[in-house]
């Protein structure tokens, strides 16, 4: 499929926001607090810098190569070398991509639908997966706007928490109490990824690619920042711990005149976040094998990576289970995410020298 | 063709779901829990929920069970109801005097841990026994659940704003440096009635305020913006005098005097700013001479009662009011964790610095 309409930067920016922003949402104030301890929401900080940095890793591929996407910086291998390769990734994309839209409808039984089958809500999840991955990017990132401004409202409900919030609960300790920085930091890193799949699309957006990118993350790391430290004010420090799901608590608390309970309705508003985080990794799912099988239509392609992604999902039986997986397979994320720009990096440079060296010869 | 299709799916896919049909469920609006003398039920759970009756009329069901714990004692409501039980539209939950000198931990665990359950279902205790307060027929009263959220509500947004909801509850239960407080209700002549304030330290209950001794309580908790004050004071010689005042909270802050001094030094400063609705003493209030001369008698009053207060709270060991919350401000974590908290608040010396204006005397001079 040839790209004609490039990405806006506003496009592209909204696109990694809505890639990013998944189900961790919902559990990132504790998976914080029990990371970082008393004010951990300054360590969001410090990692959403490092995201940035990789971002950096990821367009100065892109700079370097002059523009050129991974797909035609990787040609110059032979297809036997990348298949491996290629099929460990959008093996590892296509099960994140899955098993993030599994643990918010598997959430969204617990806490609200206890009586629909997760086959009905994964259903419904995937003929809505199917009909925007038949489109190309640009398509998809047209309609990403359009939910963004369907779900970026709910970032006000914050403002309901006010009268709770104290300064004082935060308290004046600085990662105080048990902490475990590394697994807990790593954890929290994953909430942020998402951002790697830009190194498919970078080289479509139309100019200011970088800016773009950090906006992106900037947005992200901004709401996740503003939900975490409200939580530290709003909840006092053991009891953020022992929320399963801070945030649907806060989502909960919020009263409205006329109706009760709203966040039934707030919480199912977050899954077209999470729906557009799955539809983007089975993208560059597609994308990675559409490269090494030229020869399958794509639309063959899609529905069978739909109908592989439909079976993965029911392997787990339970939360329990889902998480763990989860926890593999993000950190084989998080591996890819900086490992991938890093070997393109050197392809590049290495290609430019043969280049160099054929041109003298 | 292909979107038409899809379509239809998508829309009979929401008739899968199970049917809920309002008239044949048991939406429970209250929950009482009272410990019993049975060993081996020690739980005793009152329900009530609203009915429609075979005439049409609104009218309501209490259920009373013993059971080991709530969620079994809830197993055995279901066999006492034909209809189907709902707990999504609990708004009060009432626990006996007995139960929360036991700690009530347990019980909040369960209903914090049950998603159906919202964080704003409301709290409160009953003296003596929360199931008289639900089984409580009032006369043209409807739904004492009702009754009680609305109670509550009205407390709250009045002078009394206490821990109310199970969220509230459980973050100062929490927090290390607050106790929880929860509003106490009693049946009183076929009524039921605001009975004072019940302090926990941790999650058990060690004492009732009366109402007269917890008005002060609320007047140094920082959440309280405004209020009424009635007071009698003395305004001469053998001479009392009743005052009323609404006022607003100007100003409200704890100060902890350096950090390494045992015992410790807090205070507490409020500002109030008043309007006289009521004046029974002879002289003109209307006079700044007589204004200055009463703020100052309201000021003592208040220091001297509100001293009085927070004795009492620190004999007890209780801290409602977050005074350790402003201690732990002050220090650095490892003091924080070294530091027995109850024994250092109850030595702690605590003084009020109240500051009482008089804004105007109403519109009478």
């Amino acid at each position: 499929m040839q790209m004609k309409e490039k990405l806006s930067p506003f496009q592209a920016s909204i696109l990694i926001y809505l890639i990013q922003s998944g189900v961790t949402l919902f559990f990132l104030p504790r998976l914080v607090a029990e990371a970082f301890g008393t004010n951990g929401w300054i360590g969001l900080i410090i990692i959403s810098i490092i995201v940035n940095m990789n971002l950096f890793l990821i367009w100065l591929v892109f700079k370097i190569s002059k523009g050129k996407s991974m797909l035609e910086i990787i040609s110059i291998f032979p297809k036997w070398i990348t298949l491996p390769i290629f099929l460990f990734i959008a093996g590892v994309w296509l099960l994140l991509g899955v098993f993030v839209m599994v643990k918010f409808c598997m959430i969204l039984r617990v806490l609200f639908f206890g009586n629909v089958s997760l086959i009905y809500l994964l259903s419904m999840a995937y003929i809505l997966t199917y009909m925007l991955l038949k489109m190309d990017l640009y398509q998809i990132a047209k309609s990403t706007v359009v939910l963004f401004y369907f779900t970026i409202w709910t970032v006000f409900l914050l403002a309901f928490h006010l009268p709770e919030f104290s300064f004082i609960r935060l308290t004046p300790f600085i990662f105080k109490g048990e902490t475990d920085m590394l697994k807990g930091g790593v954890n929290i890193f994953t909430a942020l990824l998402g951002y790697e799949l830009s190194i498919l699309f970078i080289h479509m957006i139309e100019r200011k690619q970088l800016k773009s990118l950090i906006a992106g993350n900037t947005i992200t790391s901004i709401i996740y920042l503003g939900v975490t430290f409200v939580s530290y004010g709003f909840f006092s420090f053991e009891q953020l711990i022992r929320e399963m799901y801070p945030v649907v608590t806060l989502l909960g608390y919020i009263s409205f005149p006329v109706l009760e309970r709203v966040e039934n309705f707030t919480f199912s508003v977050f899954g077209l976040k999470v729906l557009m985080t799955t539809v983007m990794y089975l993208w560059g799912t597609k994308e990675l094998l559409q490269y090494q099988f030229k020869k399958i239509k794509s639309t063959i392609l899609l529905i069978g990576i739909l109908i592989i992604s439909f079976f993965v999902s029911f392997i787990p039986k339970v939360i329990k289970d889902v998480e763990q997986w989860l926890t593999y397979i993000t950190y084989a994320c998080t591996a890819i995410a900086f490992l991938l720009p890093i070997f393109l990096l050197i392809t590049v440079l290495f290609t430019k020298k043969l280049n160099r060296m054929s041109a003298n010869e | 063709m292909n979107k038409v299709f899809v379509s239809i799916i998508v829309f009979f896919l929401t008739g899968c779901a199970e049917q809920r049909i309002i008239d044949d469920l048991a939406l429970i609006n209250a929950v009482g829990y009272d410990v019993t003398d049975n060993e081996k039920n020690p739980l005793k759970l009152t329900v009530t929920f609203p009915i429609i009756t075979k005439d049409g009329k609104y009218d309501r069901k209490t259920i009373l069970v013993e059971g080991k714990s709530s969620k079994e004692a809830r197993e055995k409501v279901r066999m006492k109801t034909n209809l189907k039980l709902e707990s999504g539209q609990m708004r009060v939950s009432l626990f006996g005097q007995e139960i929360a000198n036991k700690g009530m931990l347990p019980l909040l665990n369960s209903l914090v841990r049950d998603p159906s359950i919202g964080t704003r279902a409301k709290l409160a205790l009953a003296e003596d026994e929360a199931s008289d307060i639900l089984m409580l027929q009032i006369k043209n009263e409807g739904q004492n659940a009702t009754y009680l959220e609305q109670f509550l509500t009205k407390l709250n947004r009045e002078s009394l704003r206490t821990n109310y909801n199970i969220y509230q509850f459980l973050r100062d239960y929490y927090d290390d440096g607050i106790d929880p407080i929860l509003p106490v209700f009693r049946v009183e002549k076929n009524n039921i009635a605001y009975n004072g304030i019940g302090l926990f330290q941790e999650d058990k209950l060690v004492e009732i305020l009366k109402p007269s001794e917890a008005r002060y309580l609320f007047l140094f908790r920082e959440e309280m913006k405004q209020g009424n004050f009635v007071e009698q004071i003395d305004v001469g010689e053998e001479e009392k005098a009743s005052i009323m005042l609404n006022y607003e909270l100007k100003e409200h802050h704890i100060k902890i005097q350096s950090s390494s001094t045992n015992p410790k030094k807090a205070s507490i400063y409020i500002k109030l700013i008043g309007d006289v609705i009521e004046y029974t003493g002879k002289e003109e209030i209307s006079d700044p001479k007589i204004q200055k001369k009463i703020e100052k008698l309201i000021t003592k009053k208040i220091q001297q009662e509100g001293k009085e207060l927070i004795v009492k709270l620190q004999k007890l060991q209780v801290d409602p009011l977050g005074i350790n919350r402003y201690v732990r401000n002050k220090m650095n974590y490892k003091e924080w964790k070294a530091l027995d908290k109850y024994q250092s608040y109850q030595d702690m010396n605590i003084n009020i610095e109240a500051n009482i204006i008089i804004n105007s005397s109403g519109k009478w001079k």
